[in-house]
């Protein structure tokens, strides 16, 4: 028998499902609809795999659907998705031409038939066209639109601005635009492989696998390998903050195989590293959840030194295991890290290896800013939340121009 | 006569930009200004709600941000001292407001910039009101079913009570004076602080006083 909302209720407690039944019965009449761009494999695929069932068994009528195209296509929406994220990224007329057709065959042939229809992305953003009298659209960006390529973002927001409202994962990737532009943090789900609980067994067999000894506290990093994630910086902490205290560091990652830019980094990485038995590089395949599940919750200290973050999920799932997380003040990460209260955000490597020195000699402190991360995250940054926000937003469009309201 | 009955309520809020930031200190004061109620509302007052597991470092928005982004921790002090419950209505806060940052202005003539990355976005709320199972007809059930509910209740009716009145009063102060007729214990829970108190520490509080009084 697969999750179901009755396994969340132990981890968020009544009252959260509480909450989501109220809310359920308050827009059940309203048939709602979720596309996006792929069905497996990245962030929102995974939140709606495990999202649709637990609005279905709220008792919502609740679609995902999944925009299909060419090859071709979806170059064009990676040249647009690293457009929109800064990349100097030339988007040429025919390139839009393929996009718009893509997306008119999209809204032809995908099931249009709701209520409430939420698009995820830039990728199936322009189906907004197919829209019918009646229906509220949502667009809702996962992606970092803080300083996007302007070009193709004012193209973009000539279809975004067509829809009810749009949503944002944090209040700077919002755009000033002219329909509401609600915040919604991403999410983590606690009973997904690398989130759920596992048993110390499980944990040590899986560093066993891995070839990681267990004989001094780890400090770990995990993330893909990029210049951003300042993998560097963190060997250097690592270095500087041995020298008081013994420890062991892994620097676990992806993205090394399919990206030339990652495997640059990986290899440089492998070269500051070289020699040094304390220090364990991985480059982990995709479908690595349990592995990274179990690293965090083997480790003593998390190290998050990114130089620019989006939101920073991993710093999450981090919390969530109950370790106290070092990160860099950057991006979402500070909206995570609170100062002494569920970890510590350093602005160097020489920060990053004071708190790894500190926090290594106060294992009751360790306890406490972990308890206060796992809180921390049990009340914003769980999976329930993400669909009380979206039962949220509905309402909200339902009551405009009211800034309280009762149901 | 029956005790009117006081019925539990929680409060849900979803996040909204209003697309108005600020990246220095004049900026700041030009949208503090004009922003619409709601977003200073937001930002007076979400801190409280948001680190509802510890008492935030400082008690608002603004605070927070003169302290961390804009590197100027005497504005944060005084951001910090500002009375939210006692100025009335939120535009004569705004006015006090206003006047404390147009003080520092000219106190320390400068207008200090942040790093990019760190402007201050101002956010408001809609704020959606949940009716729980929860209710209470007199003062001995009272205390019994605030030692179960969600502390997002505890959270809805002391603080946010406190922003609908305008004033000191909160829900439990207001049904305490006017339906159980306990005027002595609404002043004690009117005088509770609760920046200085988690929400669990508040329940606490509250239930120390309902028990006395019992």
């Amino acid at each position: 028998m697969g999750v179901g909302l009755r396994d969340y209720g132990p981890i968020v407690g009544s009252a959260v499902l509480e909450e989501l039944a109220i809310l359920s019965e308050r827009v059940r009449a309203r048939r709602h609809l979720h596309v996006n761009s792929t069905r497996v494999g990245g962030g929102v695929a995974e939140i709606l795999q495990r999202a649709i069932p637990l609005l279905q068994e709220l008792g919502l009528e609740a679609r995902w659907e999944v925009i299909e195209g060419s090859p071709e296509f979806f170059e064009v929406t990676k040249s647009f998705h690293n457009a929109l994220q800064g990349q100097p990224v030339p988007i040429s007329r025919e390139m839009l031409d393929t996009y718009v057709i893509c997306n008119y065959e999209n809204s032809l042939r995908v099931n249009l038939d709701a209520d409430v229809v939420y698009i995820h992305d830039p990728q199936p953003a322009a189906m907004v066209r197919g829209r019918r009298e009646g229906q509220k659209w949502v667009w809702r960006c996962h992606i970092d639109l803080s300083h996007p390529q302007m070009e193709p973002w004012e193209y973009l927001r000539g279809y975004v601005e067509r829809y009810d409202a749009s949503i944002f994962s944090m209040t700077k990737f919002a755009q000033n635009l002219r329909i509401p532009e609600f915040i919604m943090p991403p999410s983590i789900d606690p009973l997904s492989d690398k989130n759920r609980d596992l048993d110390p067994q499980e944990v040590d067999a899986i560093l066993d696998q891995l070839n990681i000894p267990r004989d001094k506290p780890l400090v770990t990093q995990i993330s893909r390998f990029d210049p951003f994630k300042d993998p560097i910086g963190v060997i250097r902490a690592f270095r500087l903050a041995r020298q008081h205290v013994d420890c062991r560091l892994v620097l676990a990652g992806g993205g090394a195989t399919d990206d030339p830019e990652g495997a640059r980094v990986l290899a440089r990485v492998l070269e500051e590293a070289a020699g040094e038995r304390d220090i364990h590089i991985l480059d982990l395949p995709p479908q690595s959840d349990l592995a990274i599940n179990a690293l965090q919750r083997a480790s003593t200290v998390i190290l998050q030194k990114s130089l620019r973050e989006g939101f920073g999920l991993t710093v999450t799932e981090a919390m969530w295991k109950g370790k106290p997380v070092i990160g860099g003040a950057a991006g979402g990460i500070t909206l995570q890290v609170q100062e002494g209260f569920t970890g510590y955000l350093v602005h160097s490597v020489e920060g990053a290896a004071y708190r790894i020195r500190y926090l290594l000699s106060r294992p009751e402190l360790r306890e406490r800013l972990g308890q206060n991360a796992r809180e921390f995250v049990r009340r914003n940054f769980l999976i329930t939340r993400n669909i009380r926000d979206y039962l949220l937003v509905i309402l909200a469009l339902e009551h405009p121009g009211h800034a309280q309201f009762e149901i | 006569m029956e005790t009117p009955r006081f019925r539990f309520f929680t409060a849900l809020h979803l996040v909204q930009s209003t697309g108005r930031r600020a990246a220095g200190l004049r900026e700041f004061l030009a949208v503090v200004r004009e922003v619409e109620p709601e977003s200073l509302c937001y930002h007076l007052h979400q801190a409280y709600r948001k680190y509802a597991l510890a008492v935030p470092e400082f008690p608002t928005d603004f605070a927070s941000w003169a302290a961390h982004d804009l590197k100027d921790p005497a504005l944060a002090e005084k951001l910090a001292m500002l009375d939210l419950f006692g100025e009335g209505d939120l535009e004569t806060l705004r006015g006090t407001l206003v006047r404390l940052l147009e003080g520092h202005v000219q106190e320390t003539g400068e207008d200090r910039r942040v790093w990019p990355g760190d402007e201050f976005h101002f956010n408001r709320a809609v704020t959606v009101v949940v009716p729980t199972r929860f209710q209470a007809d007199s003062l001995d059930e009272l205390r019994k079913v605030l030692r179960t509910v969600d502390s997002g209740c505890v959270y809805y009716h002391l603080y946010e009570g406190r922003i609908r009145s305008g004033g000191r009063d909160d829900d439990f102060a207001v049904w305490l004076r006017q339906a159980a007729r306990r005027p002595d214990l609404a002043d004690q829970v009117a005088r509770l602080d609760p920046f200085q108190l988690s929400h669990e520490a508040a329940r606490s509080a509250l239930l120390t006083i309902l028990d006395q009084g019992v």
